[in-house]
């Protein structure tokens, strides 16, 4: 081998000679030993199976991110020059081969996983298929078929990162002569213009934000509209209300990018031999959850679903732009109408600093709400200080009382400020508790819901603007026109445009007639809503919400606001990650606080068993956080369960499995880990725990389903009990509790990151969801490495609480715990 | 396949010492997510391929049982000069056009690959 090459990649970060490379260089690095690179065929460019600094070897790096899949072997490697295929079909597809060994020979053959291999081994068959092995493992091709470049070449070799992997290869889209040279060229980068601080004006408030809202909102509608699944099969089912229901599996949500909620349109399309052409558009009713992995979508009465078939059914979903307009247009009229809200907000929004603002007001002799428990002294003084100032930032940490306090706050200011007060939260989950606890106090509550969720069932649906226009009885002949149009389905032309007109007007009148309106902040920019003025707006769950969506509720004229939240937990989900880079992601609460707002912070949790409190609080609440509740409340002792240290309900149960990609390939899973899953779970049960008292948290959905699954065939208590157990993610826990909380890490891996785990945040949100009891299932070894889950881990060592062995025989473990890479904060 | 991922772990990886830095950015999350999606859209697209395609890969004469092994000790000869209890050789089937080729595969001794092939044979001498 010619050393000199090696020689230029001394030189560091020095220029590299792209010339001297022999054409077979690793595309990424320069590595060149025959043996260890391979050629993607698509593209005729060569990569090599080292990882570098990324979790995937070079070559499948490229694969995945170029969707290329077939590649050769290099001539003078070992095999010489042969191009990978499935020996029975020809099939190339990398991701698909494996190979099987014959039953009595040292032979082997590479073979595609299905259907090839996907044949059972019969009696007769020279081949064993039950032994296939897949000729990538690991984000690596086996290697032993390309061999990982030793530690000298790979330390020699230019040092690529995969954001810069991830340039290179956009790259090559347009121009497929570019190198990594390249990427150093300005222009190449055209990242959008990050959020600033603070702005000027609102108009360069909106020339920022609005560019990262579109951005945004085109990765979305090409998500969505990528998502057309076809072959689906379909169960037909009629609903209370006359309307068909269809009933299928996605298979495409698995993948965990799309993510589906009750209320969203998807449309149904026939396209068999049964029945002439049909689609129909409905409303997802229920989405997969631990009783069945089936999505119900309920259609519209018009629609004349062919409920005769079956299969050949496709479906796509309904991309609609209505939030990101709404959002779109706050930061328009924020702009350009200087009434949106008082000159005191408006400077404060965008960063600009003004002399502090006192209300006069004058202050309630009581704190407290009617019909609402007592306020403790963060809380009251919460409400205090928000009842005499315009711009109000109050933090909740989990389990501190913050939906009674928002209620309170809410009581008072509809009592004292003219007008109606304006609730809201990004979730309808937030706004209905919210709704409801305001009703308590003996407000008129008007809860909005968008037109597509009217039909759901809702735990304040006798809140909501439409039950209250049907329920109303001051318009006979409105009345008459909703009987009628229940009874036939429809009206005539006439009558439907009267029922409209009469109808708005009953809106109207009720929506005038309440003390507070409850919607989503996406909702507030309804027309119901958002025509009239609210001078007074309280957003809660408002560090979930991106920026420019809590300005809708904002531009409606306030002059007092009040945001509730946690930016210690979770923020909102932004999905196109140059958006998120340039700080879509921070929300309208967290950039307040960095521009020295100081949030009122509630101090008082109620949730946890002070030993589960602890570390959240010293590591994400500077250690503030009091506990309202006694170490007796939160002992359960006729709960037969081998804590290891029994006053301190928690653990950390060692699990050395390995982790997986699950069966359909997707999302990863652990097998180890749900099965000590199902055990604890049992464990609980058995000890009289209820089912719908424990939950489990995974962040990956291929171990959710795998969980659920095997709860379901390997349990030993009766099967409708497993069913009961709520599985699900971090996020979908958020803002709720249960009695006991298992959290399986699944992350094994030694070359993977954690993933979703290594954010803080949901570190917090799972670590604070259980009030008697934690039990956390996860690979000190890998764990330990990321510096926030080296401290956890020490913390349950001190504590006694870090154990391994069978579930009926613990002991404490000695597991010795890796470096962590980095120091925390 | 647990097993092949099992052992597939921590032995024949290469550590690279001044790899300081946490590996986990959000340019990995997505390749991994892209990864993931690759696997299953390759399996899905495959979902409801025809099975009709039988498993019918005959093994060649020279290479079969015990007489075939020691005919392959001779033909590889070379290749087995400098084999120790390192690798196991393996005979890996390929085609060209329509022809069958043959080559010769060294796989590392404690692969599962070679494990499970080693534990097959001593099974069927005691037989
Ligand atoms: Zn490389
Ligand atoms: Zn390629
Ligand atoms: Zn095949």
């Amino acid at each position: 081998e010619d050393t000199d090459d090696f020689d230029a990649f001394g030189e560091g970060l020095g220029p590299l000679e792209e010339k001297d490379l022999p054409s077979h260089a690793c595309n990424y690095c320069g590595i060149h030993a025959p043996a260890s690179v391979v050629k993607c065929v698509t593209c005729d460019r060569w990569f090599c199976n080292a990882r570098g600094h990324t979790s995937g070897s070079h070559i499948i790096n490229h694969l995945v991110r170029a969707k290329h899949k077939e590649v050769m072997l290099h001539p003078e490697s070992p095999l010489g020059e042969t191009v990978l295929e499935c020996y029975n079909c020809g099939c190339r597809n990398v991701f698909l081969l494996g190979f099987i060994p014959a039953k009595s020979d040292t032979v082997v053959v590479l073979l595609c996983r299905q259907p090839c291999a996907a044949v059972p081994s019969s009696k007769d068959m020279n081949w064993d298929t039950t032994q296939w092995m897949p000729l990538i493992g690991d984000r690596c091709f086996l290697t032993w078929l390309v061999k990982i470049p030793s530690e000298q070449e790979q330390l020699r070799a230019r040092q690529i990162t995969s954001q810069q992997i991830n340039k290179l290869e956009e790259l090559w889209k347009e121009n497929s002569e570019a190198t990594l040279e390249d990427l150093e060229k300005p222009g190449v980068d055209d990242e959008p213009h990050p959020i600033l601080l603070r702005y000027e004006d609102a108009y360069q408030y909106q020339n920022i934000c609005g560019p990262l809202v579109k951005m945004e909102a085109d990765y979305d509608r090409k998500l969505k509209e990528s998502q057309t699944c076809d072959d689906i099969v379909v169960r037909w089912d009629v609903g209370l209300n006359q309307k068909n229901i269809a009933w299928f599996y996605f298979p495409k949500l698995e993948m965990g990018e799309v993510k589906l909620a009750v209320g969203d349109e998807l449309r149904l399309r026939y396209r068999g031999e049964l029945h002439e052409p049909w689609e129909g558009v409905g409303h997802v009713i229920k989405i997969p959850n631990n009783v069945s992995d089936e999505v119900a979508l309920e259609l519209r009465l018009l629609d004349r679903a062919p409920v005769e078939c079956t299969h050949n059914f496709s479906v796509d979903f309904v991309w609609k732009s209505t939030s990101f307009d709404r959002m779109q247009l706050a930061m328009r009229t924020f702009a350009v109408d200087e009434t949106s809200v008082s000159g005191y907000i408006y400077h404060r929004l965008l960063g600009h600093d003004v002399e502090p603002q006192v209300l006069k007001t004058q202050m309630p002799k009581r704190f407290s709400a009617p019909n609402l428990p007592e306020l403790n002294h963060s809380q009251v003084y919460a409400v205090k200080s928000v009842l005499q100032r315009p711009l109000n930032l109050i933090q909740g940490p989990p389990g501190t009382g913050k939906t009674v306090t928002s209620a309170s706050i809410v009581y008072h200011l509809a009592k004292m400020n003219p007008g109606q007060v304006l609730v809201c939260a990004p979730s309808n989950v937030a706004v209905d508790q919210l709704s409801e606890k305001i009703h308590q106090t003996g407000l008129k509550v008007v809860r909005v819901t968008a037109k597509s969720r009217e039909e759901l069932d809702s735990p304040v649906s006798f809140l909501t603007l439409h039950e209250q226009v049907l329920n109303n009885d001051t318009n006979v002949e409105l009345q008459k026109l909703i009987m009628l149009k229940r009874e036939q389905g429809e009206l005539s032309a006439s009558d439907e445009k009267k029922y409209k007109s009469l109808k708005r007007a009953c809106e109207k009148e009720i929506l005038q007639n309440a003390d507070v309106i409850c919607c989503t902040s996406v909702g507030a920019g309804d027309p119901r809503v958002s025509k009239l003025r609210f001078r007074t707006v309280l957003i809660d769950e408002a560090t979930q919400a991106s920026e420019p969506e809590c300005m809708i509720p904002l531009v409606l004229g306030c002059k007092q606001v009040v945001l509730v939240g946690d930016h210690q937990q979770l923020g909102p989900v932004i999905m196109n990650k140059k958006a998120a880079r340039a700080g879509l992601c921070q929300s309208l609460f967290e950039r307040l606080v960095i521009l020295g707002i100081r949030p009122i912070r509630l101090q008082v949790q109620y949730r946890m068993h002070p030993c589960l409190s602890e570390f959240p609080s010293n590591m994400f609440y500077e250690g503030t956080l009091q506990n309202g509740i006694t170490t007796q409340e939160r002992l359960r002792k006729n709960v037969d369960f081998p804590w290891p240290v029994p006053e301190t309900p928690m653990m950390f149960y060692v699990n050395l499995g390995n982790e997986e990609i699950s069966t359909s390939g997707t999302s990863y899973l652990n097998r180890t880990e749900a099965s000590n899953c199902e055990k604890i779970v049992t464990r609980f049960m058995k000890a009289g725990i209820l089912p719908s008292q424990i939950g489990v948290v995974t962040p990956y959905e291929g171990q959710r389903s795998y969980i659920v699954q095997y709860m379901q065939f390997n349990g030993s208590l009766r099967k409708d009990l497993y069913k009961e157990i709520e599985v699900a993610s971090v996020d979908a826990f958020q803002g709720r509790e249960k009695d006991y909380i298992i959290l399986s890490c699944v992350r094994s891996n030694e070359h993977q990151g954690i993933g979703f785990l290594s954010d803080p945040r949901r570190l917090n949100v799972a670590l604070t969801r259980a009030k008697y009891g934690v039990v956390i299932l996860g690979n000190p070894k890998v764990l330990s490495k990321h510096p926030l889950w080296h401290h956890l881990l020490v913390h349950y060592k001190e504590k006694g609480c870090l154990v391994d062995g069978a579930l009926n025989n613990l002991r404490v473990s000695m597991i010795q715990f890796s470096r962590p890479r980095k120091a925390y904060r | 396949y647990d097993e092949v991922i099992g052992n597939d772990g921590d032995e024949d990886v290469v550590v690279l010492k001044h790899k300081e830095e946490p590996i986990s950015t959000e340019d990995d999350d997505e390749f991994e997510r892209e990864f993931s999606k690759m696997m299953s859209e390759s399996i899905e697209s495959r979902k409801f391929e025809k099975k009709s395609l039988i498993l019918d890969v005959p093994i060649p004469m020279n290479l079969r049982g015990a007489q075939g092994k020691r005919k392959k000790r001779e033909i590889y000869a070379n290749a087995r000069a400098n084999e120790d209890d390192s690798h196991m050789s393996f005979t890996l089937l390929t085609k060209k056009g329509n022809r069958q080729q043959v080559k010769v595969m060294e796989v590392p001794s404690d692969s599962v690959l070679a494990v499970s092939t080693r534990s097959k044979q001593e099974a069927e001498r005691e037989e």
